[in-house]
């Protein structure tokens, strides 16, 4: 459902959005936390919604845990498989990058039920990713690499009869971490378009997000297969399984780059489309009179649950490290007020306005705390995510209307005074090396030739010099006849003219801007928590932790999984 | 797999854009020409030996100011004389989309007529083309019924009515040769930066980190 045509958005009170020039920031953007809007979160309660008929068709594993396993599940009457394929990989091959070239355990989800003949086929593709080839049956290719640390440490434990260490668990929370899931056409692989229109499936991101989900069910049923094993090998008479408390505490790692980053400026009028719903959700919350005392109780629970989680969440970047310690210490200190202003008429307006002083990770964090437990009327919006379309021109408007929109929507980049080296420092290119996204310095190894279009400001600004050599009523058309290089700036401003959350609104090839925002931003919006940076550019972070697995799954528990704490009820 | 090669969308679409911006197509008419692409494909027509020819030919640094055709007054017929499809196109379809009926000797009348029927997807606007001012057809009639010239050709056209855009039927695209897709890449590759040790520490990440 496109949003523009949704009359969902309309089925509720709302109070006035938030304006992009807030929400838009990359500070505030990377500060954002999951939300029960994100994709992840989406797909759990369609799953439990459904029924989910998960079933372990084959796993046909050696006593190392290499082979391969297929998970048949139905959604809307149609069969969906991960298959997965686990190799033996030296210590020295094993890294994040997507530059590797070797994976513990590569996967696909596979359109259908798969034969053993394509079982077989797949394996030599799969096991090679980018490289491979792959057809409109192969909906989503992924690989994952094993936490060495924590993965053997369970065997060790499990053969031996004991359970994990609880705290390993916690602190590190997954058996492994994806390093990429490809959707969307990609290496051949079913374009987007050609199952967009199943019920289940029309929802951003959707199959990716199945994908890793199963991929948790493979790694739990791993880990236990490889410690039964060897215990028979050294012939101990009991090992044991996974208990479940453990099992719902791992969820899949995840290691992102660069590569995430164009996205949000590639796809403007889809991430519109998550802001705006997002921005309405909180909206409508913060219209509402009265919060009825089972929605207070959750709430109150989850500051509980919030305030722990704060507290298990480490990370070795000093940076990051400072600003959880600070969000932690607010945090804290707004819990008092929390618990009285919960009982006052539009409760979750004033929590969200007493944190107007504090950092935007507290505000971002209570905006996410307070579209929890009001589930009964934002849910419905996640229908509105989607973008069939993409950017539009309009070569009829004239040039008085484009110059508007810029000094609407536009102002904050006509400000960058681009003659400053701090403002133009960095440049966005691709590498030759697996088409890695890069950000280097301006000016070095002639890259600027191979810039790619993330240079927001400049354009602007280019643009905005040739539209005043023309008369105001000059339609936009005769303008870009004379000056085509402007054809992709008209249309993204024009774009933002309908669209006002589809601009980041500052300047990313500047030399103060961290990437990482961007990447944490996309990353909330599937569901990611415990952010972890490695640097400015890189992050792990963890997908599903706390989150019933499939055979736990109920309508009940499926949203028992903001902020995961260890140890607590949840 | 089943075929030898399979192209989705995706990657039709992608590949085409990298590769006009590869040579320094604007950007903005990459786009329209990606977008182009794939409205023909949608039509059951294959483009890449032909846009593959004019990515060669292709001379970004050529002195374009004495053929940027004038814009005339809204409801007139323009003539715009010789263009380059992978400059001027899309200008054209805008033209056209003014109400402005056009006539141009364009040097690769598919490309051309893809960047119509895309409109017909993204802005709902049905286009018709002629080739001699006289009679007339919609898009996808000329290419139903093998009208359209492979290459350079003299061309009409004009908006005819409007409806509700609709996005492409994706389902079942024509397949390239390896050869071809191959070609095509080659210019694709032209948007990439060499690596190296320096590069590389520009992805910000470490060479290996397992925990």
């Amino acid at each position: 459902m496109s949003i523009d045509s949704s009359a969902e958005l309309k089925r509720f009170d709302q109070v006035e959005l938030r304006s992009p020039s807030t929400v838009m920031r990359l500070e505030r953007m990377g500060s954002f936390f999951p939300t029960r809007l994100s994709f992840l979160r989406s797909l759990l309660r369609r799953l439990a919604g459904d029924g989910m008929g998960l079933e372990r068709t084959a796993f046909q594993l050696n006593d190392d845990g290499f082979g391969h396993a297929v998970y048949d599940v139905m959604l809307d009457g149609q069969h969906y498989a991960l298959i997965a394929y686990s190799q033996a990989l030296a210590p020295e091959n094993r890294t994040d990058r997507v530059i590797a070239e070797a994976w513990d355990t590569c996967f696909i989800l596979f359109d259908g039920q798969p034969g053993a003949d394509d079982i077989a086929r797949l394996a030599g593709h799969a096991t090679q990713q980018e490289t491979g080839q792959y057809d409109e049956r192969v909906l989503v290719l992924s690989r994952a690499n094993k936490s060495v640390r924590l993965f053997d440490h369970v065997v060790e434990r499990l053969a031996k009869g004991q359970q994990p260490d609880a705290e390993m668990i916690g602190k590190i929370g997954y058996l492994m971490r994806t390093t990429a899931v490809y959707g969307n056409g990609k290496f051949g692989m079913a374009d987007r378009a050609e199952f967009i229109h199943r019920p289940s499936l029309s929802q951003p991101f959707r199959l990716e997000m199945l994908t890793v989900y199963l991929i948790r069910e493979f790694t739990l049923d791993l880990v236990n297969h490889v410690a039964a094993a060897q215990t028979r090998q050294n012939g101990i008479s009991e090992s044991t399984e996974l208990a479940d408390n453990f099992r719902r505490q791992l969820g899949i790692g995840n290691s992102t780059g660069l590569g995430m980053a164009p996205f949000l400026v590639g796809h403007p009028v889809l991430i519109n489309n998550w802001m705006l719903v997002r921005e309405t959700a909180l909206a409508r919350v913060r219209a509402v009179q009265t919060a009825t005392p089972s929605v207070r109780q959750e709430f109150l629970d989850l500051l509980q649950q919030t305030k722990a989680h704060l507290q298990q969440w480490q990370v070795d970047d000093q940076f990051e490290q400072n600003r959880i310690e600070k969000l932690r210490n607010d945090f804290n200190e707004i819990i008092p007020q929390c618990e009285s202003l919960s009982q006052e008429v539009k409760p979750w307006d004033k929590l969200l306005r007493a944190c107007e002083d504090g950092s935007s990770s507290l505000q971002e964090l209570m905006v996410s705390l307070i579209l929890e437990p009001n589930g009964e009327i934002i849910d419905g919006l996640c229908e509105c995510m989607e973008d069939a379309f993409g950017p539009k021109l309009d070569p009829m408007m004239d040039v008085d209307s484009v110059q508007q929109i810029l000094n609407q929507h536009y102002d904050w980049a006509m400000q960058i005074d681009l003659a400053s080296s701090h403002q133009s420092a960095l440049v966005w290119y691709v590498s030759e090396e697996k088409a890695e996204p890069r950000l280097g310095a301006r000016g070095k190894d002639n890259k600027e030739y191979r810039e790619m279009p993330h240079a927001i400001p400049s354009k602007v600004q280019a643009f905005t010099a040739d539209l005043q050599k023309f008369n105001p009523k000059t339609l936009l058309g005769e303008v870009l006849m004379a000056h085509p290089e402007h054809r992709d700036i008209a249309r993204r401003v024009q774009t933002v003219s309908r669209h006002p959350y589809a601009e980041i609104r500052d300047n990313l090839v500047a030399d103060n801007v961290r990437p990482i925002d961007l990447l944490r931003c996309k990353l909330s919006f599937f569901g990611a928590s415990k952010f972890d940076p490695r640097s400015d550019r890189w992050t792990r972070i963890t997908l599903y932790q706390g989150a019933p697995t499939a055979r736990d799954l109920t309508v009940q528990n499926c949203g028992d999984v903001f902020l995961p704490a260890f140890g607590s009820d949840k | 797999m089943k075929s030898a090669i399979h192209i989705s969308a995706n990657q039709w679409r992608t590949s085409i854009l990298k590769a006009c911006v590869g040579v320094e197509v604007a950007r903005g008419v990459a786009e329209d020409i990606a977008d182009a692409s794939l409205a023909i494909l949608a039509l059951g027509q294959n483009p890449l030996k032909l846009l593959l020819d004019r990515l060669n030919a292709f001379q970004p640094s050529a002195n374009h100011a004495d053929t940027i055709p004038n814009w005339p007054v809204v409801g007139e017929t323009a003539q715009l004389g010789s263009l380059s499809v992978l400059r001027f196109g899309p200008s054209v379809i805008d033209m056209v989309q003014a109400k402005i009926i056009c006539s141009c000797h364009i040097d690769n009348m598919t490309l051309l007529l893809g960047l119509a029927q895309a409109r017909l997807h993204s802005h709902g606007i049905q286009f018709e083309c002629s080739r001699d001012g006289t009679t007339w057809q919609t898009i996808e009639v000329a290419f139903s019924g093998k009208n359209v010239p492979a290459g350079a050709a003299t061309c009409w056209l004009r908006a005819s009515n409007s409806q509700t855009p609709h996005p492409f039927n994706m389902t079942r695209l024509p397949q390239p040769t390896r050869e071809d897709w191959a070609t095509l890449q080659g210019f694709a590759n032209q948007i990439l930066v060499p690596a190296d040790d320096s590069n590389r520490a520009d992805a910000g990440a470490g060479l290996t980190d397992n925990d």
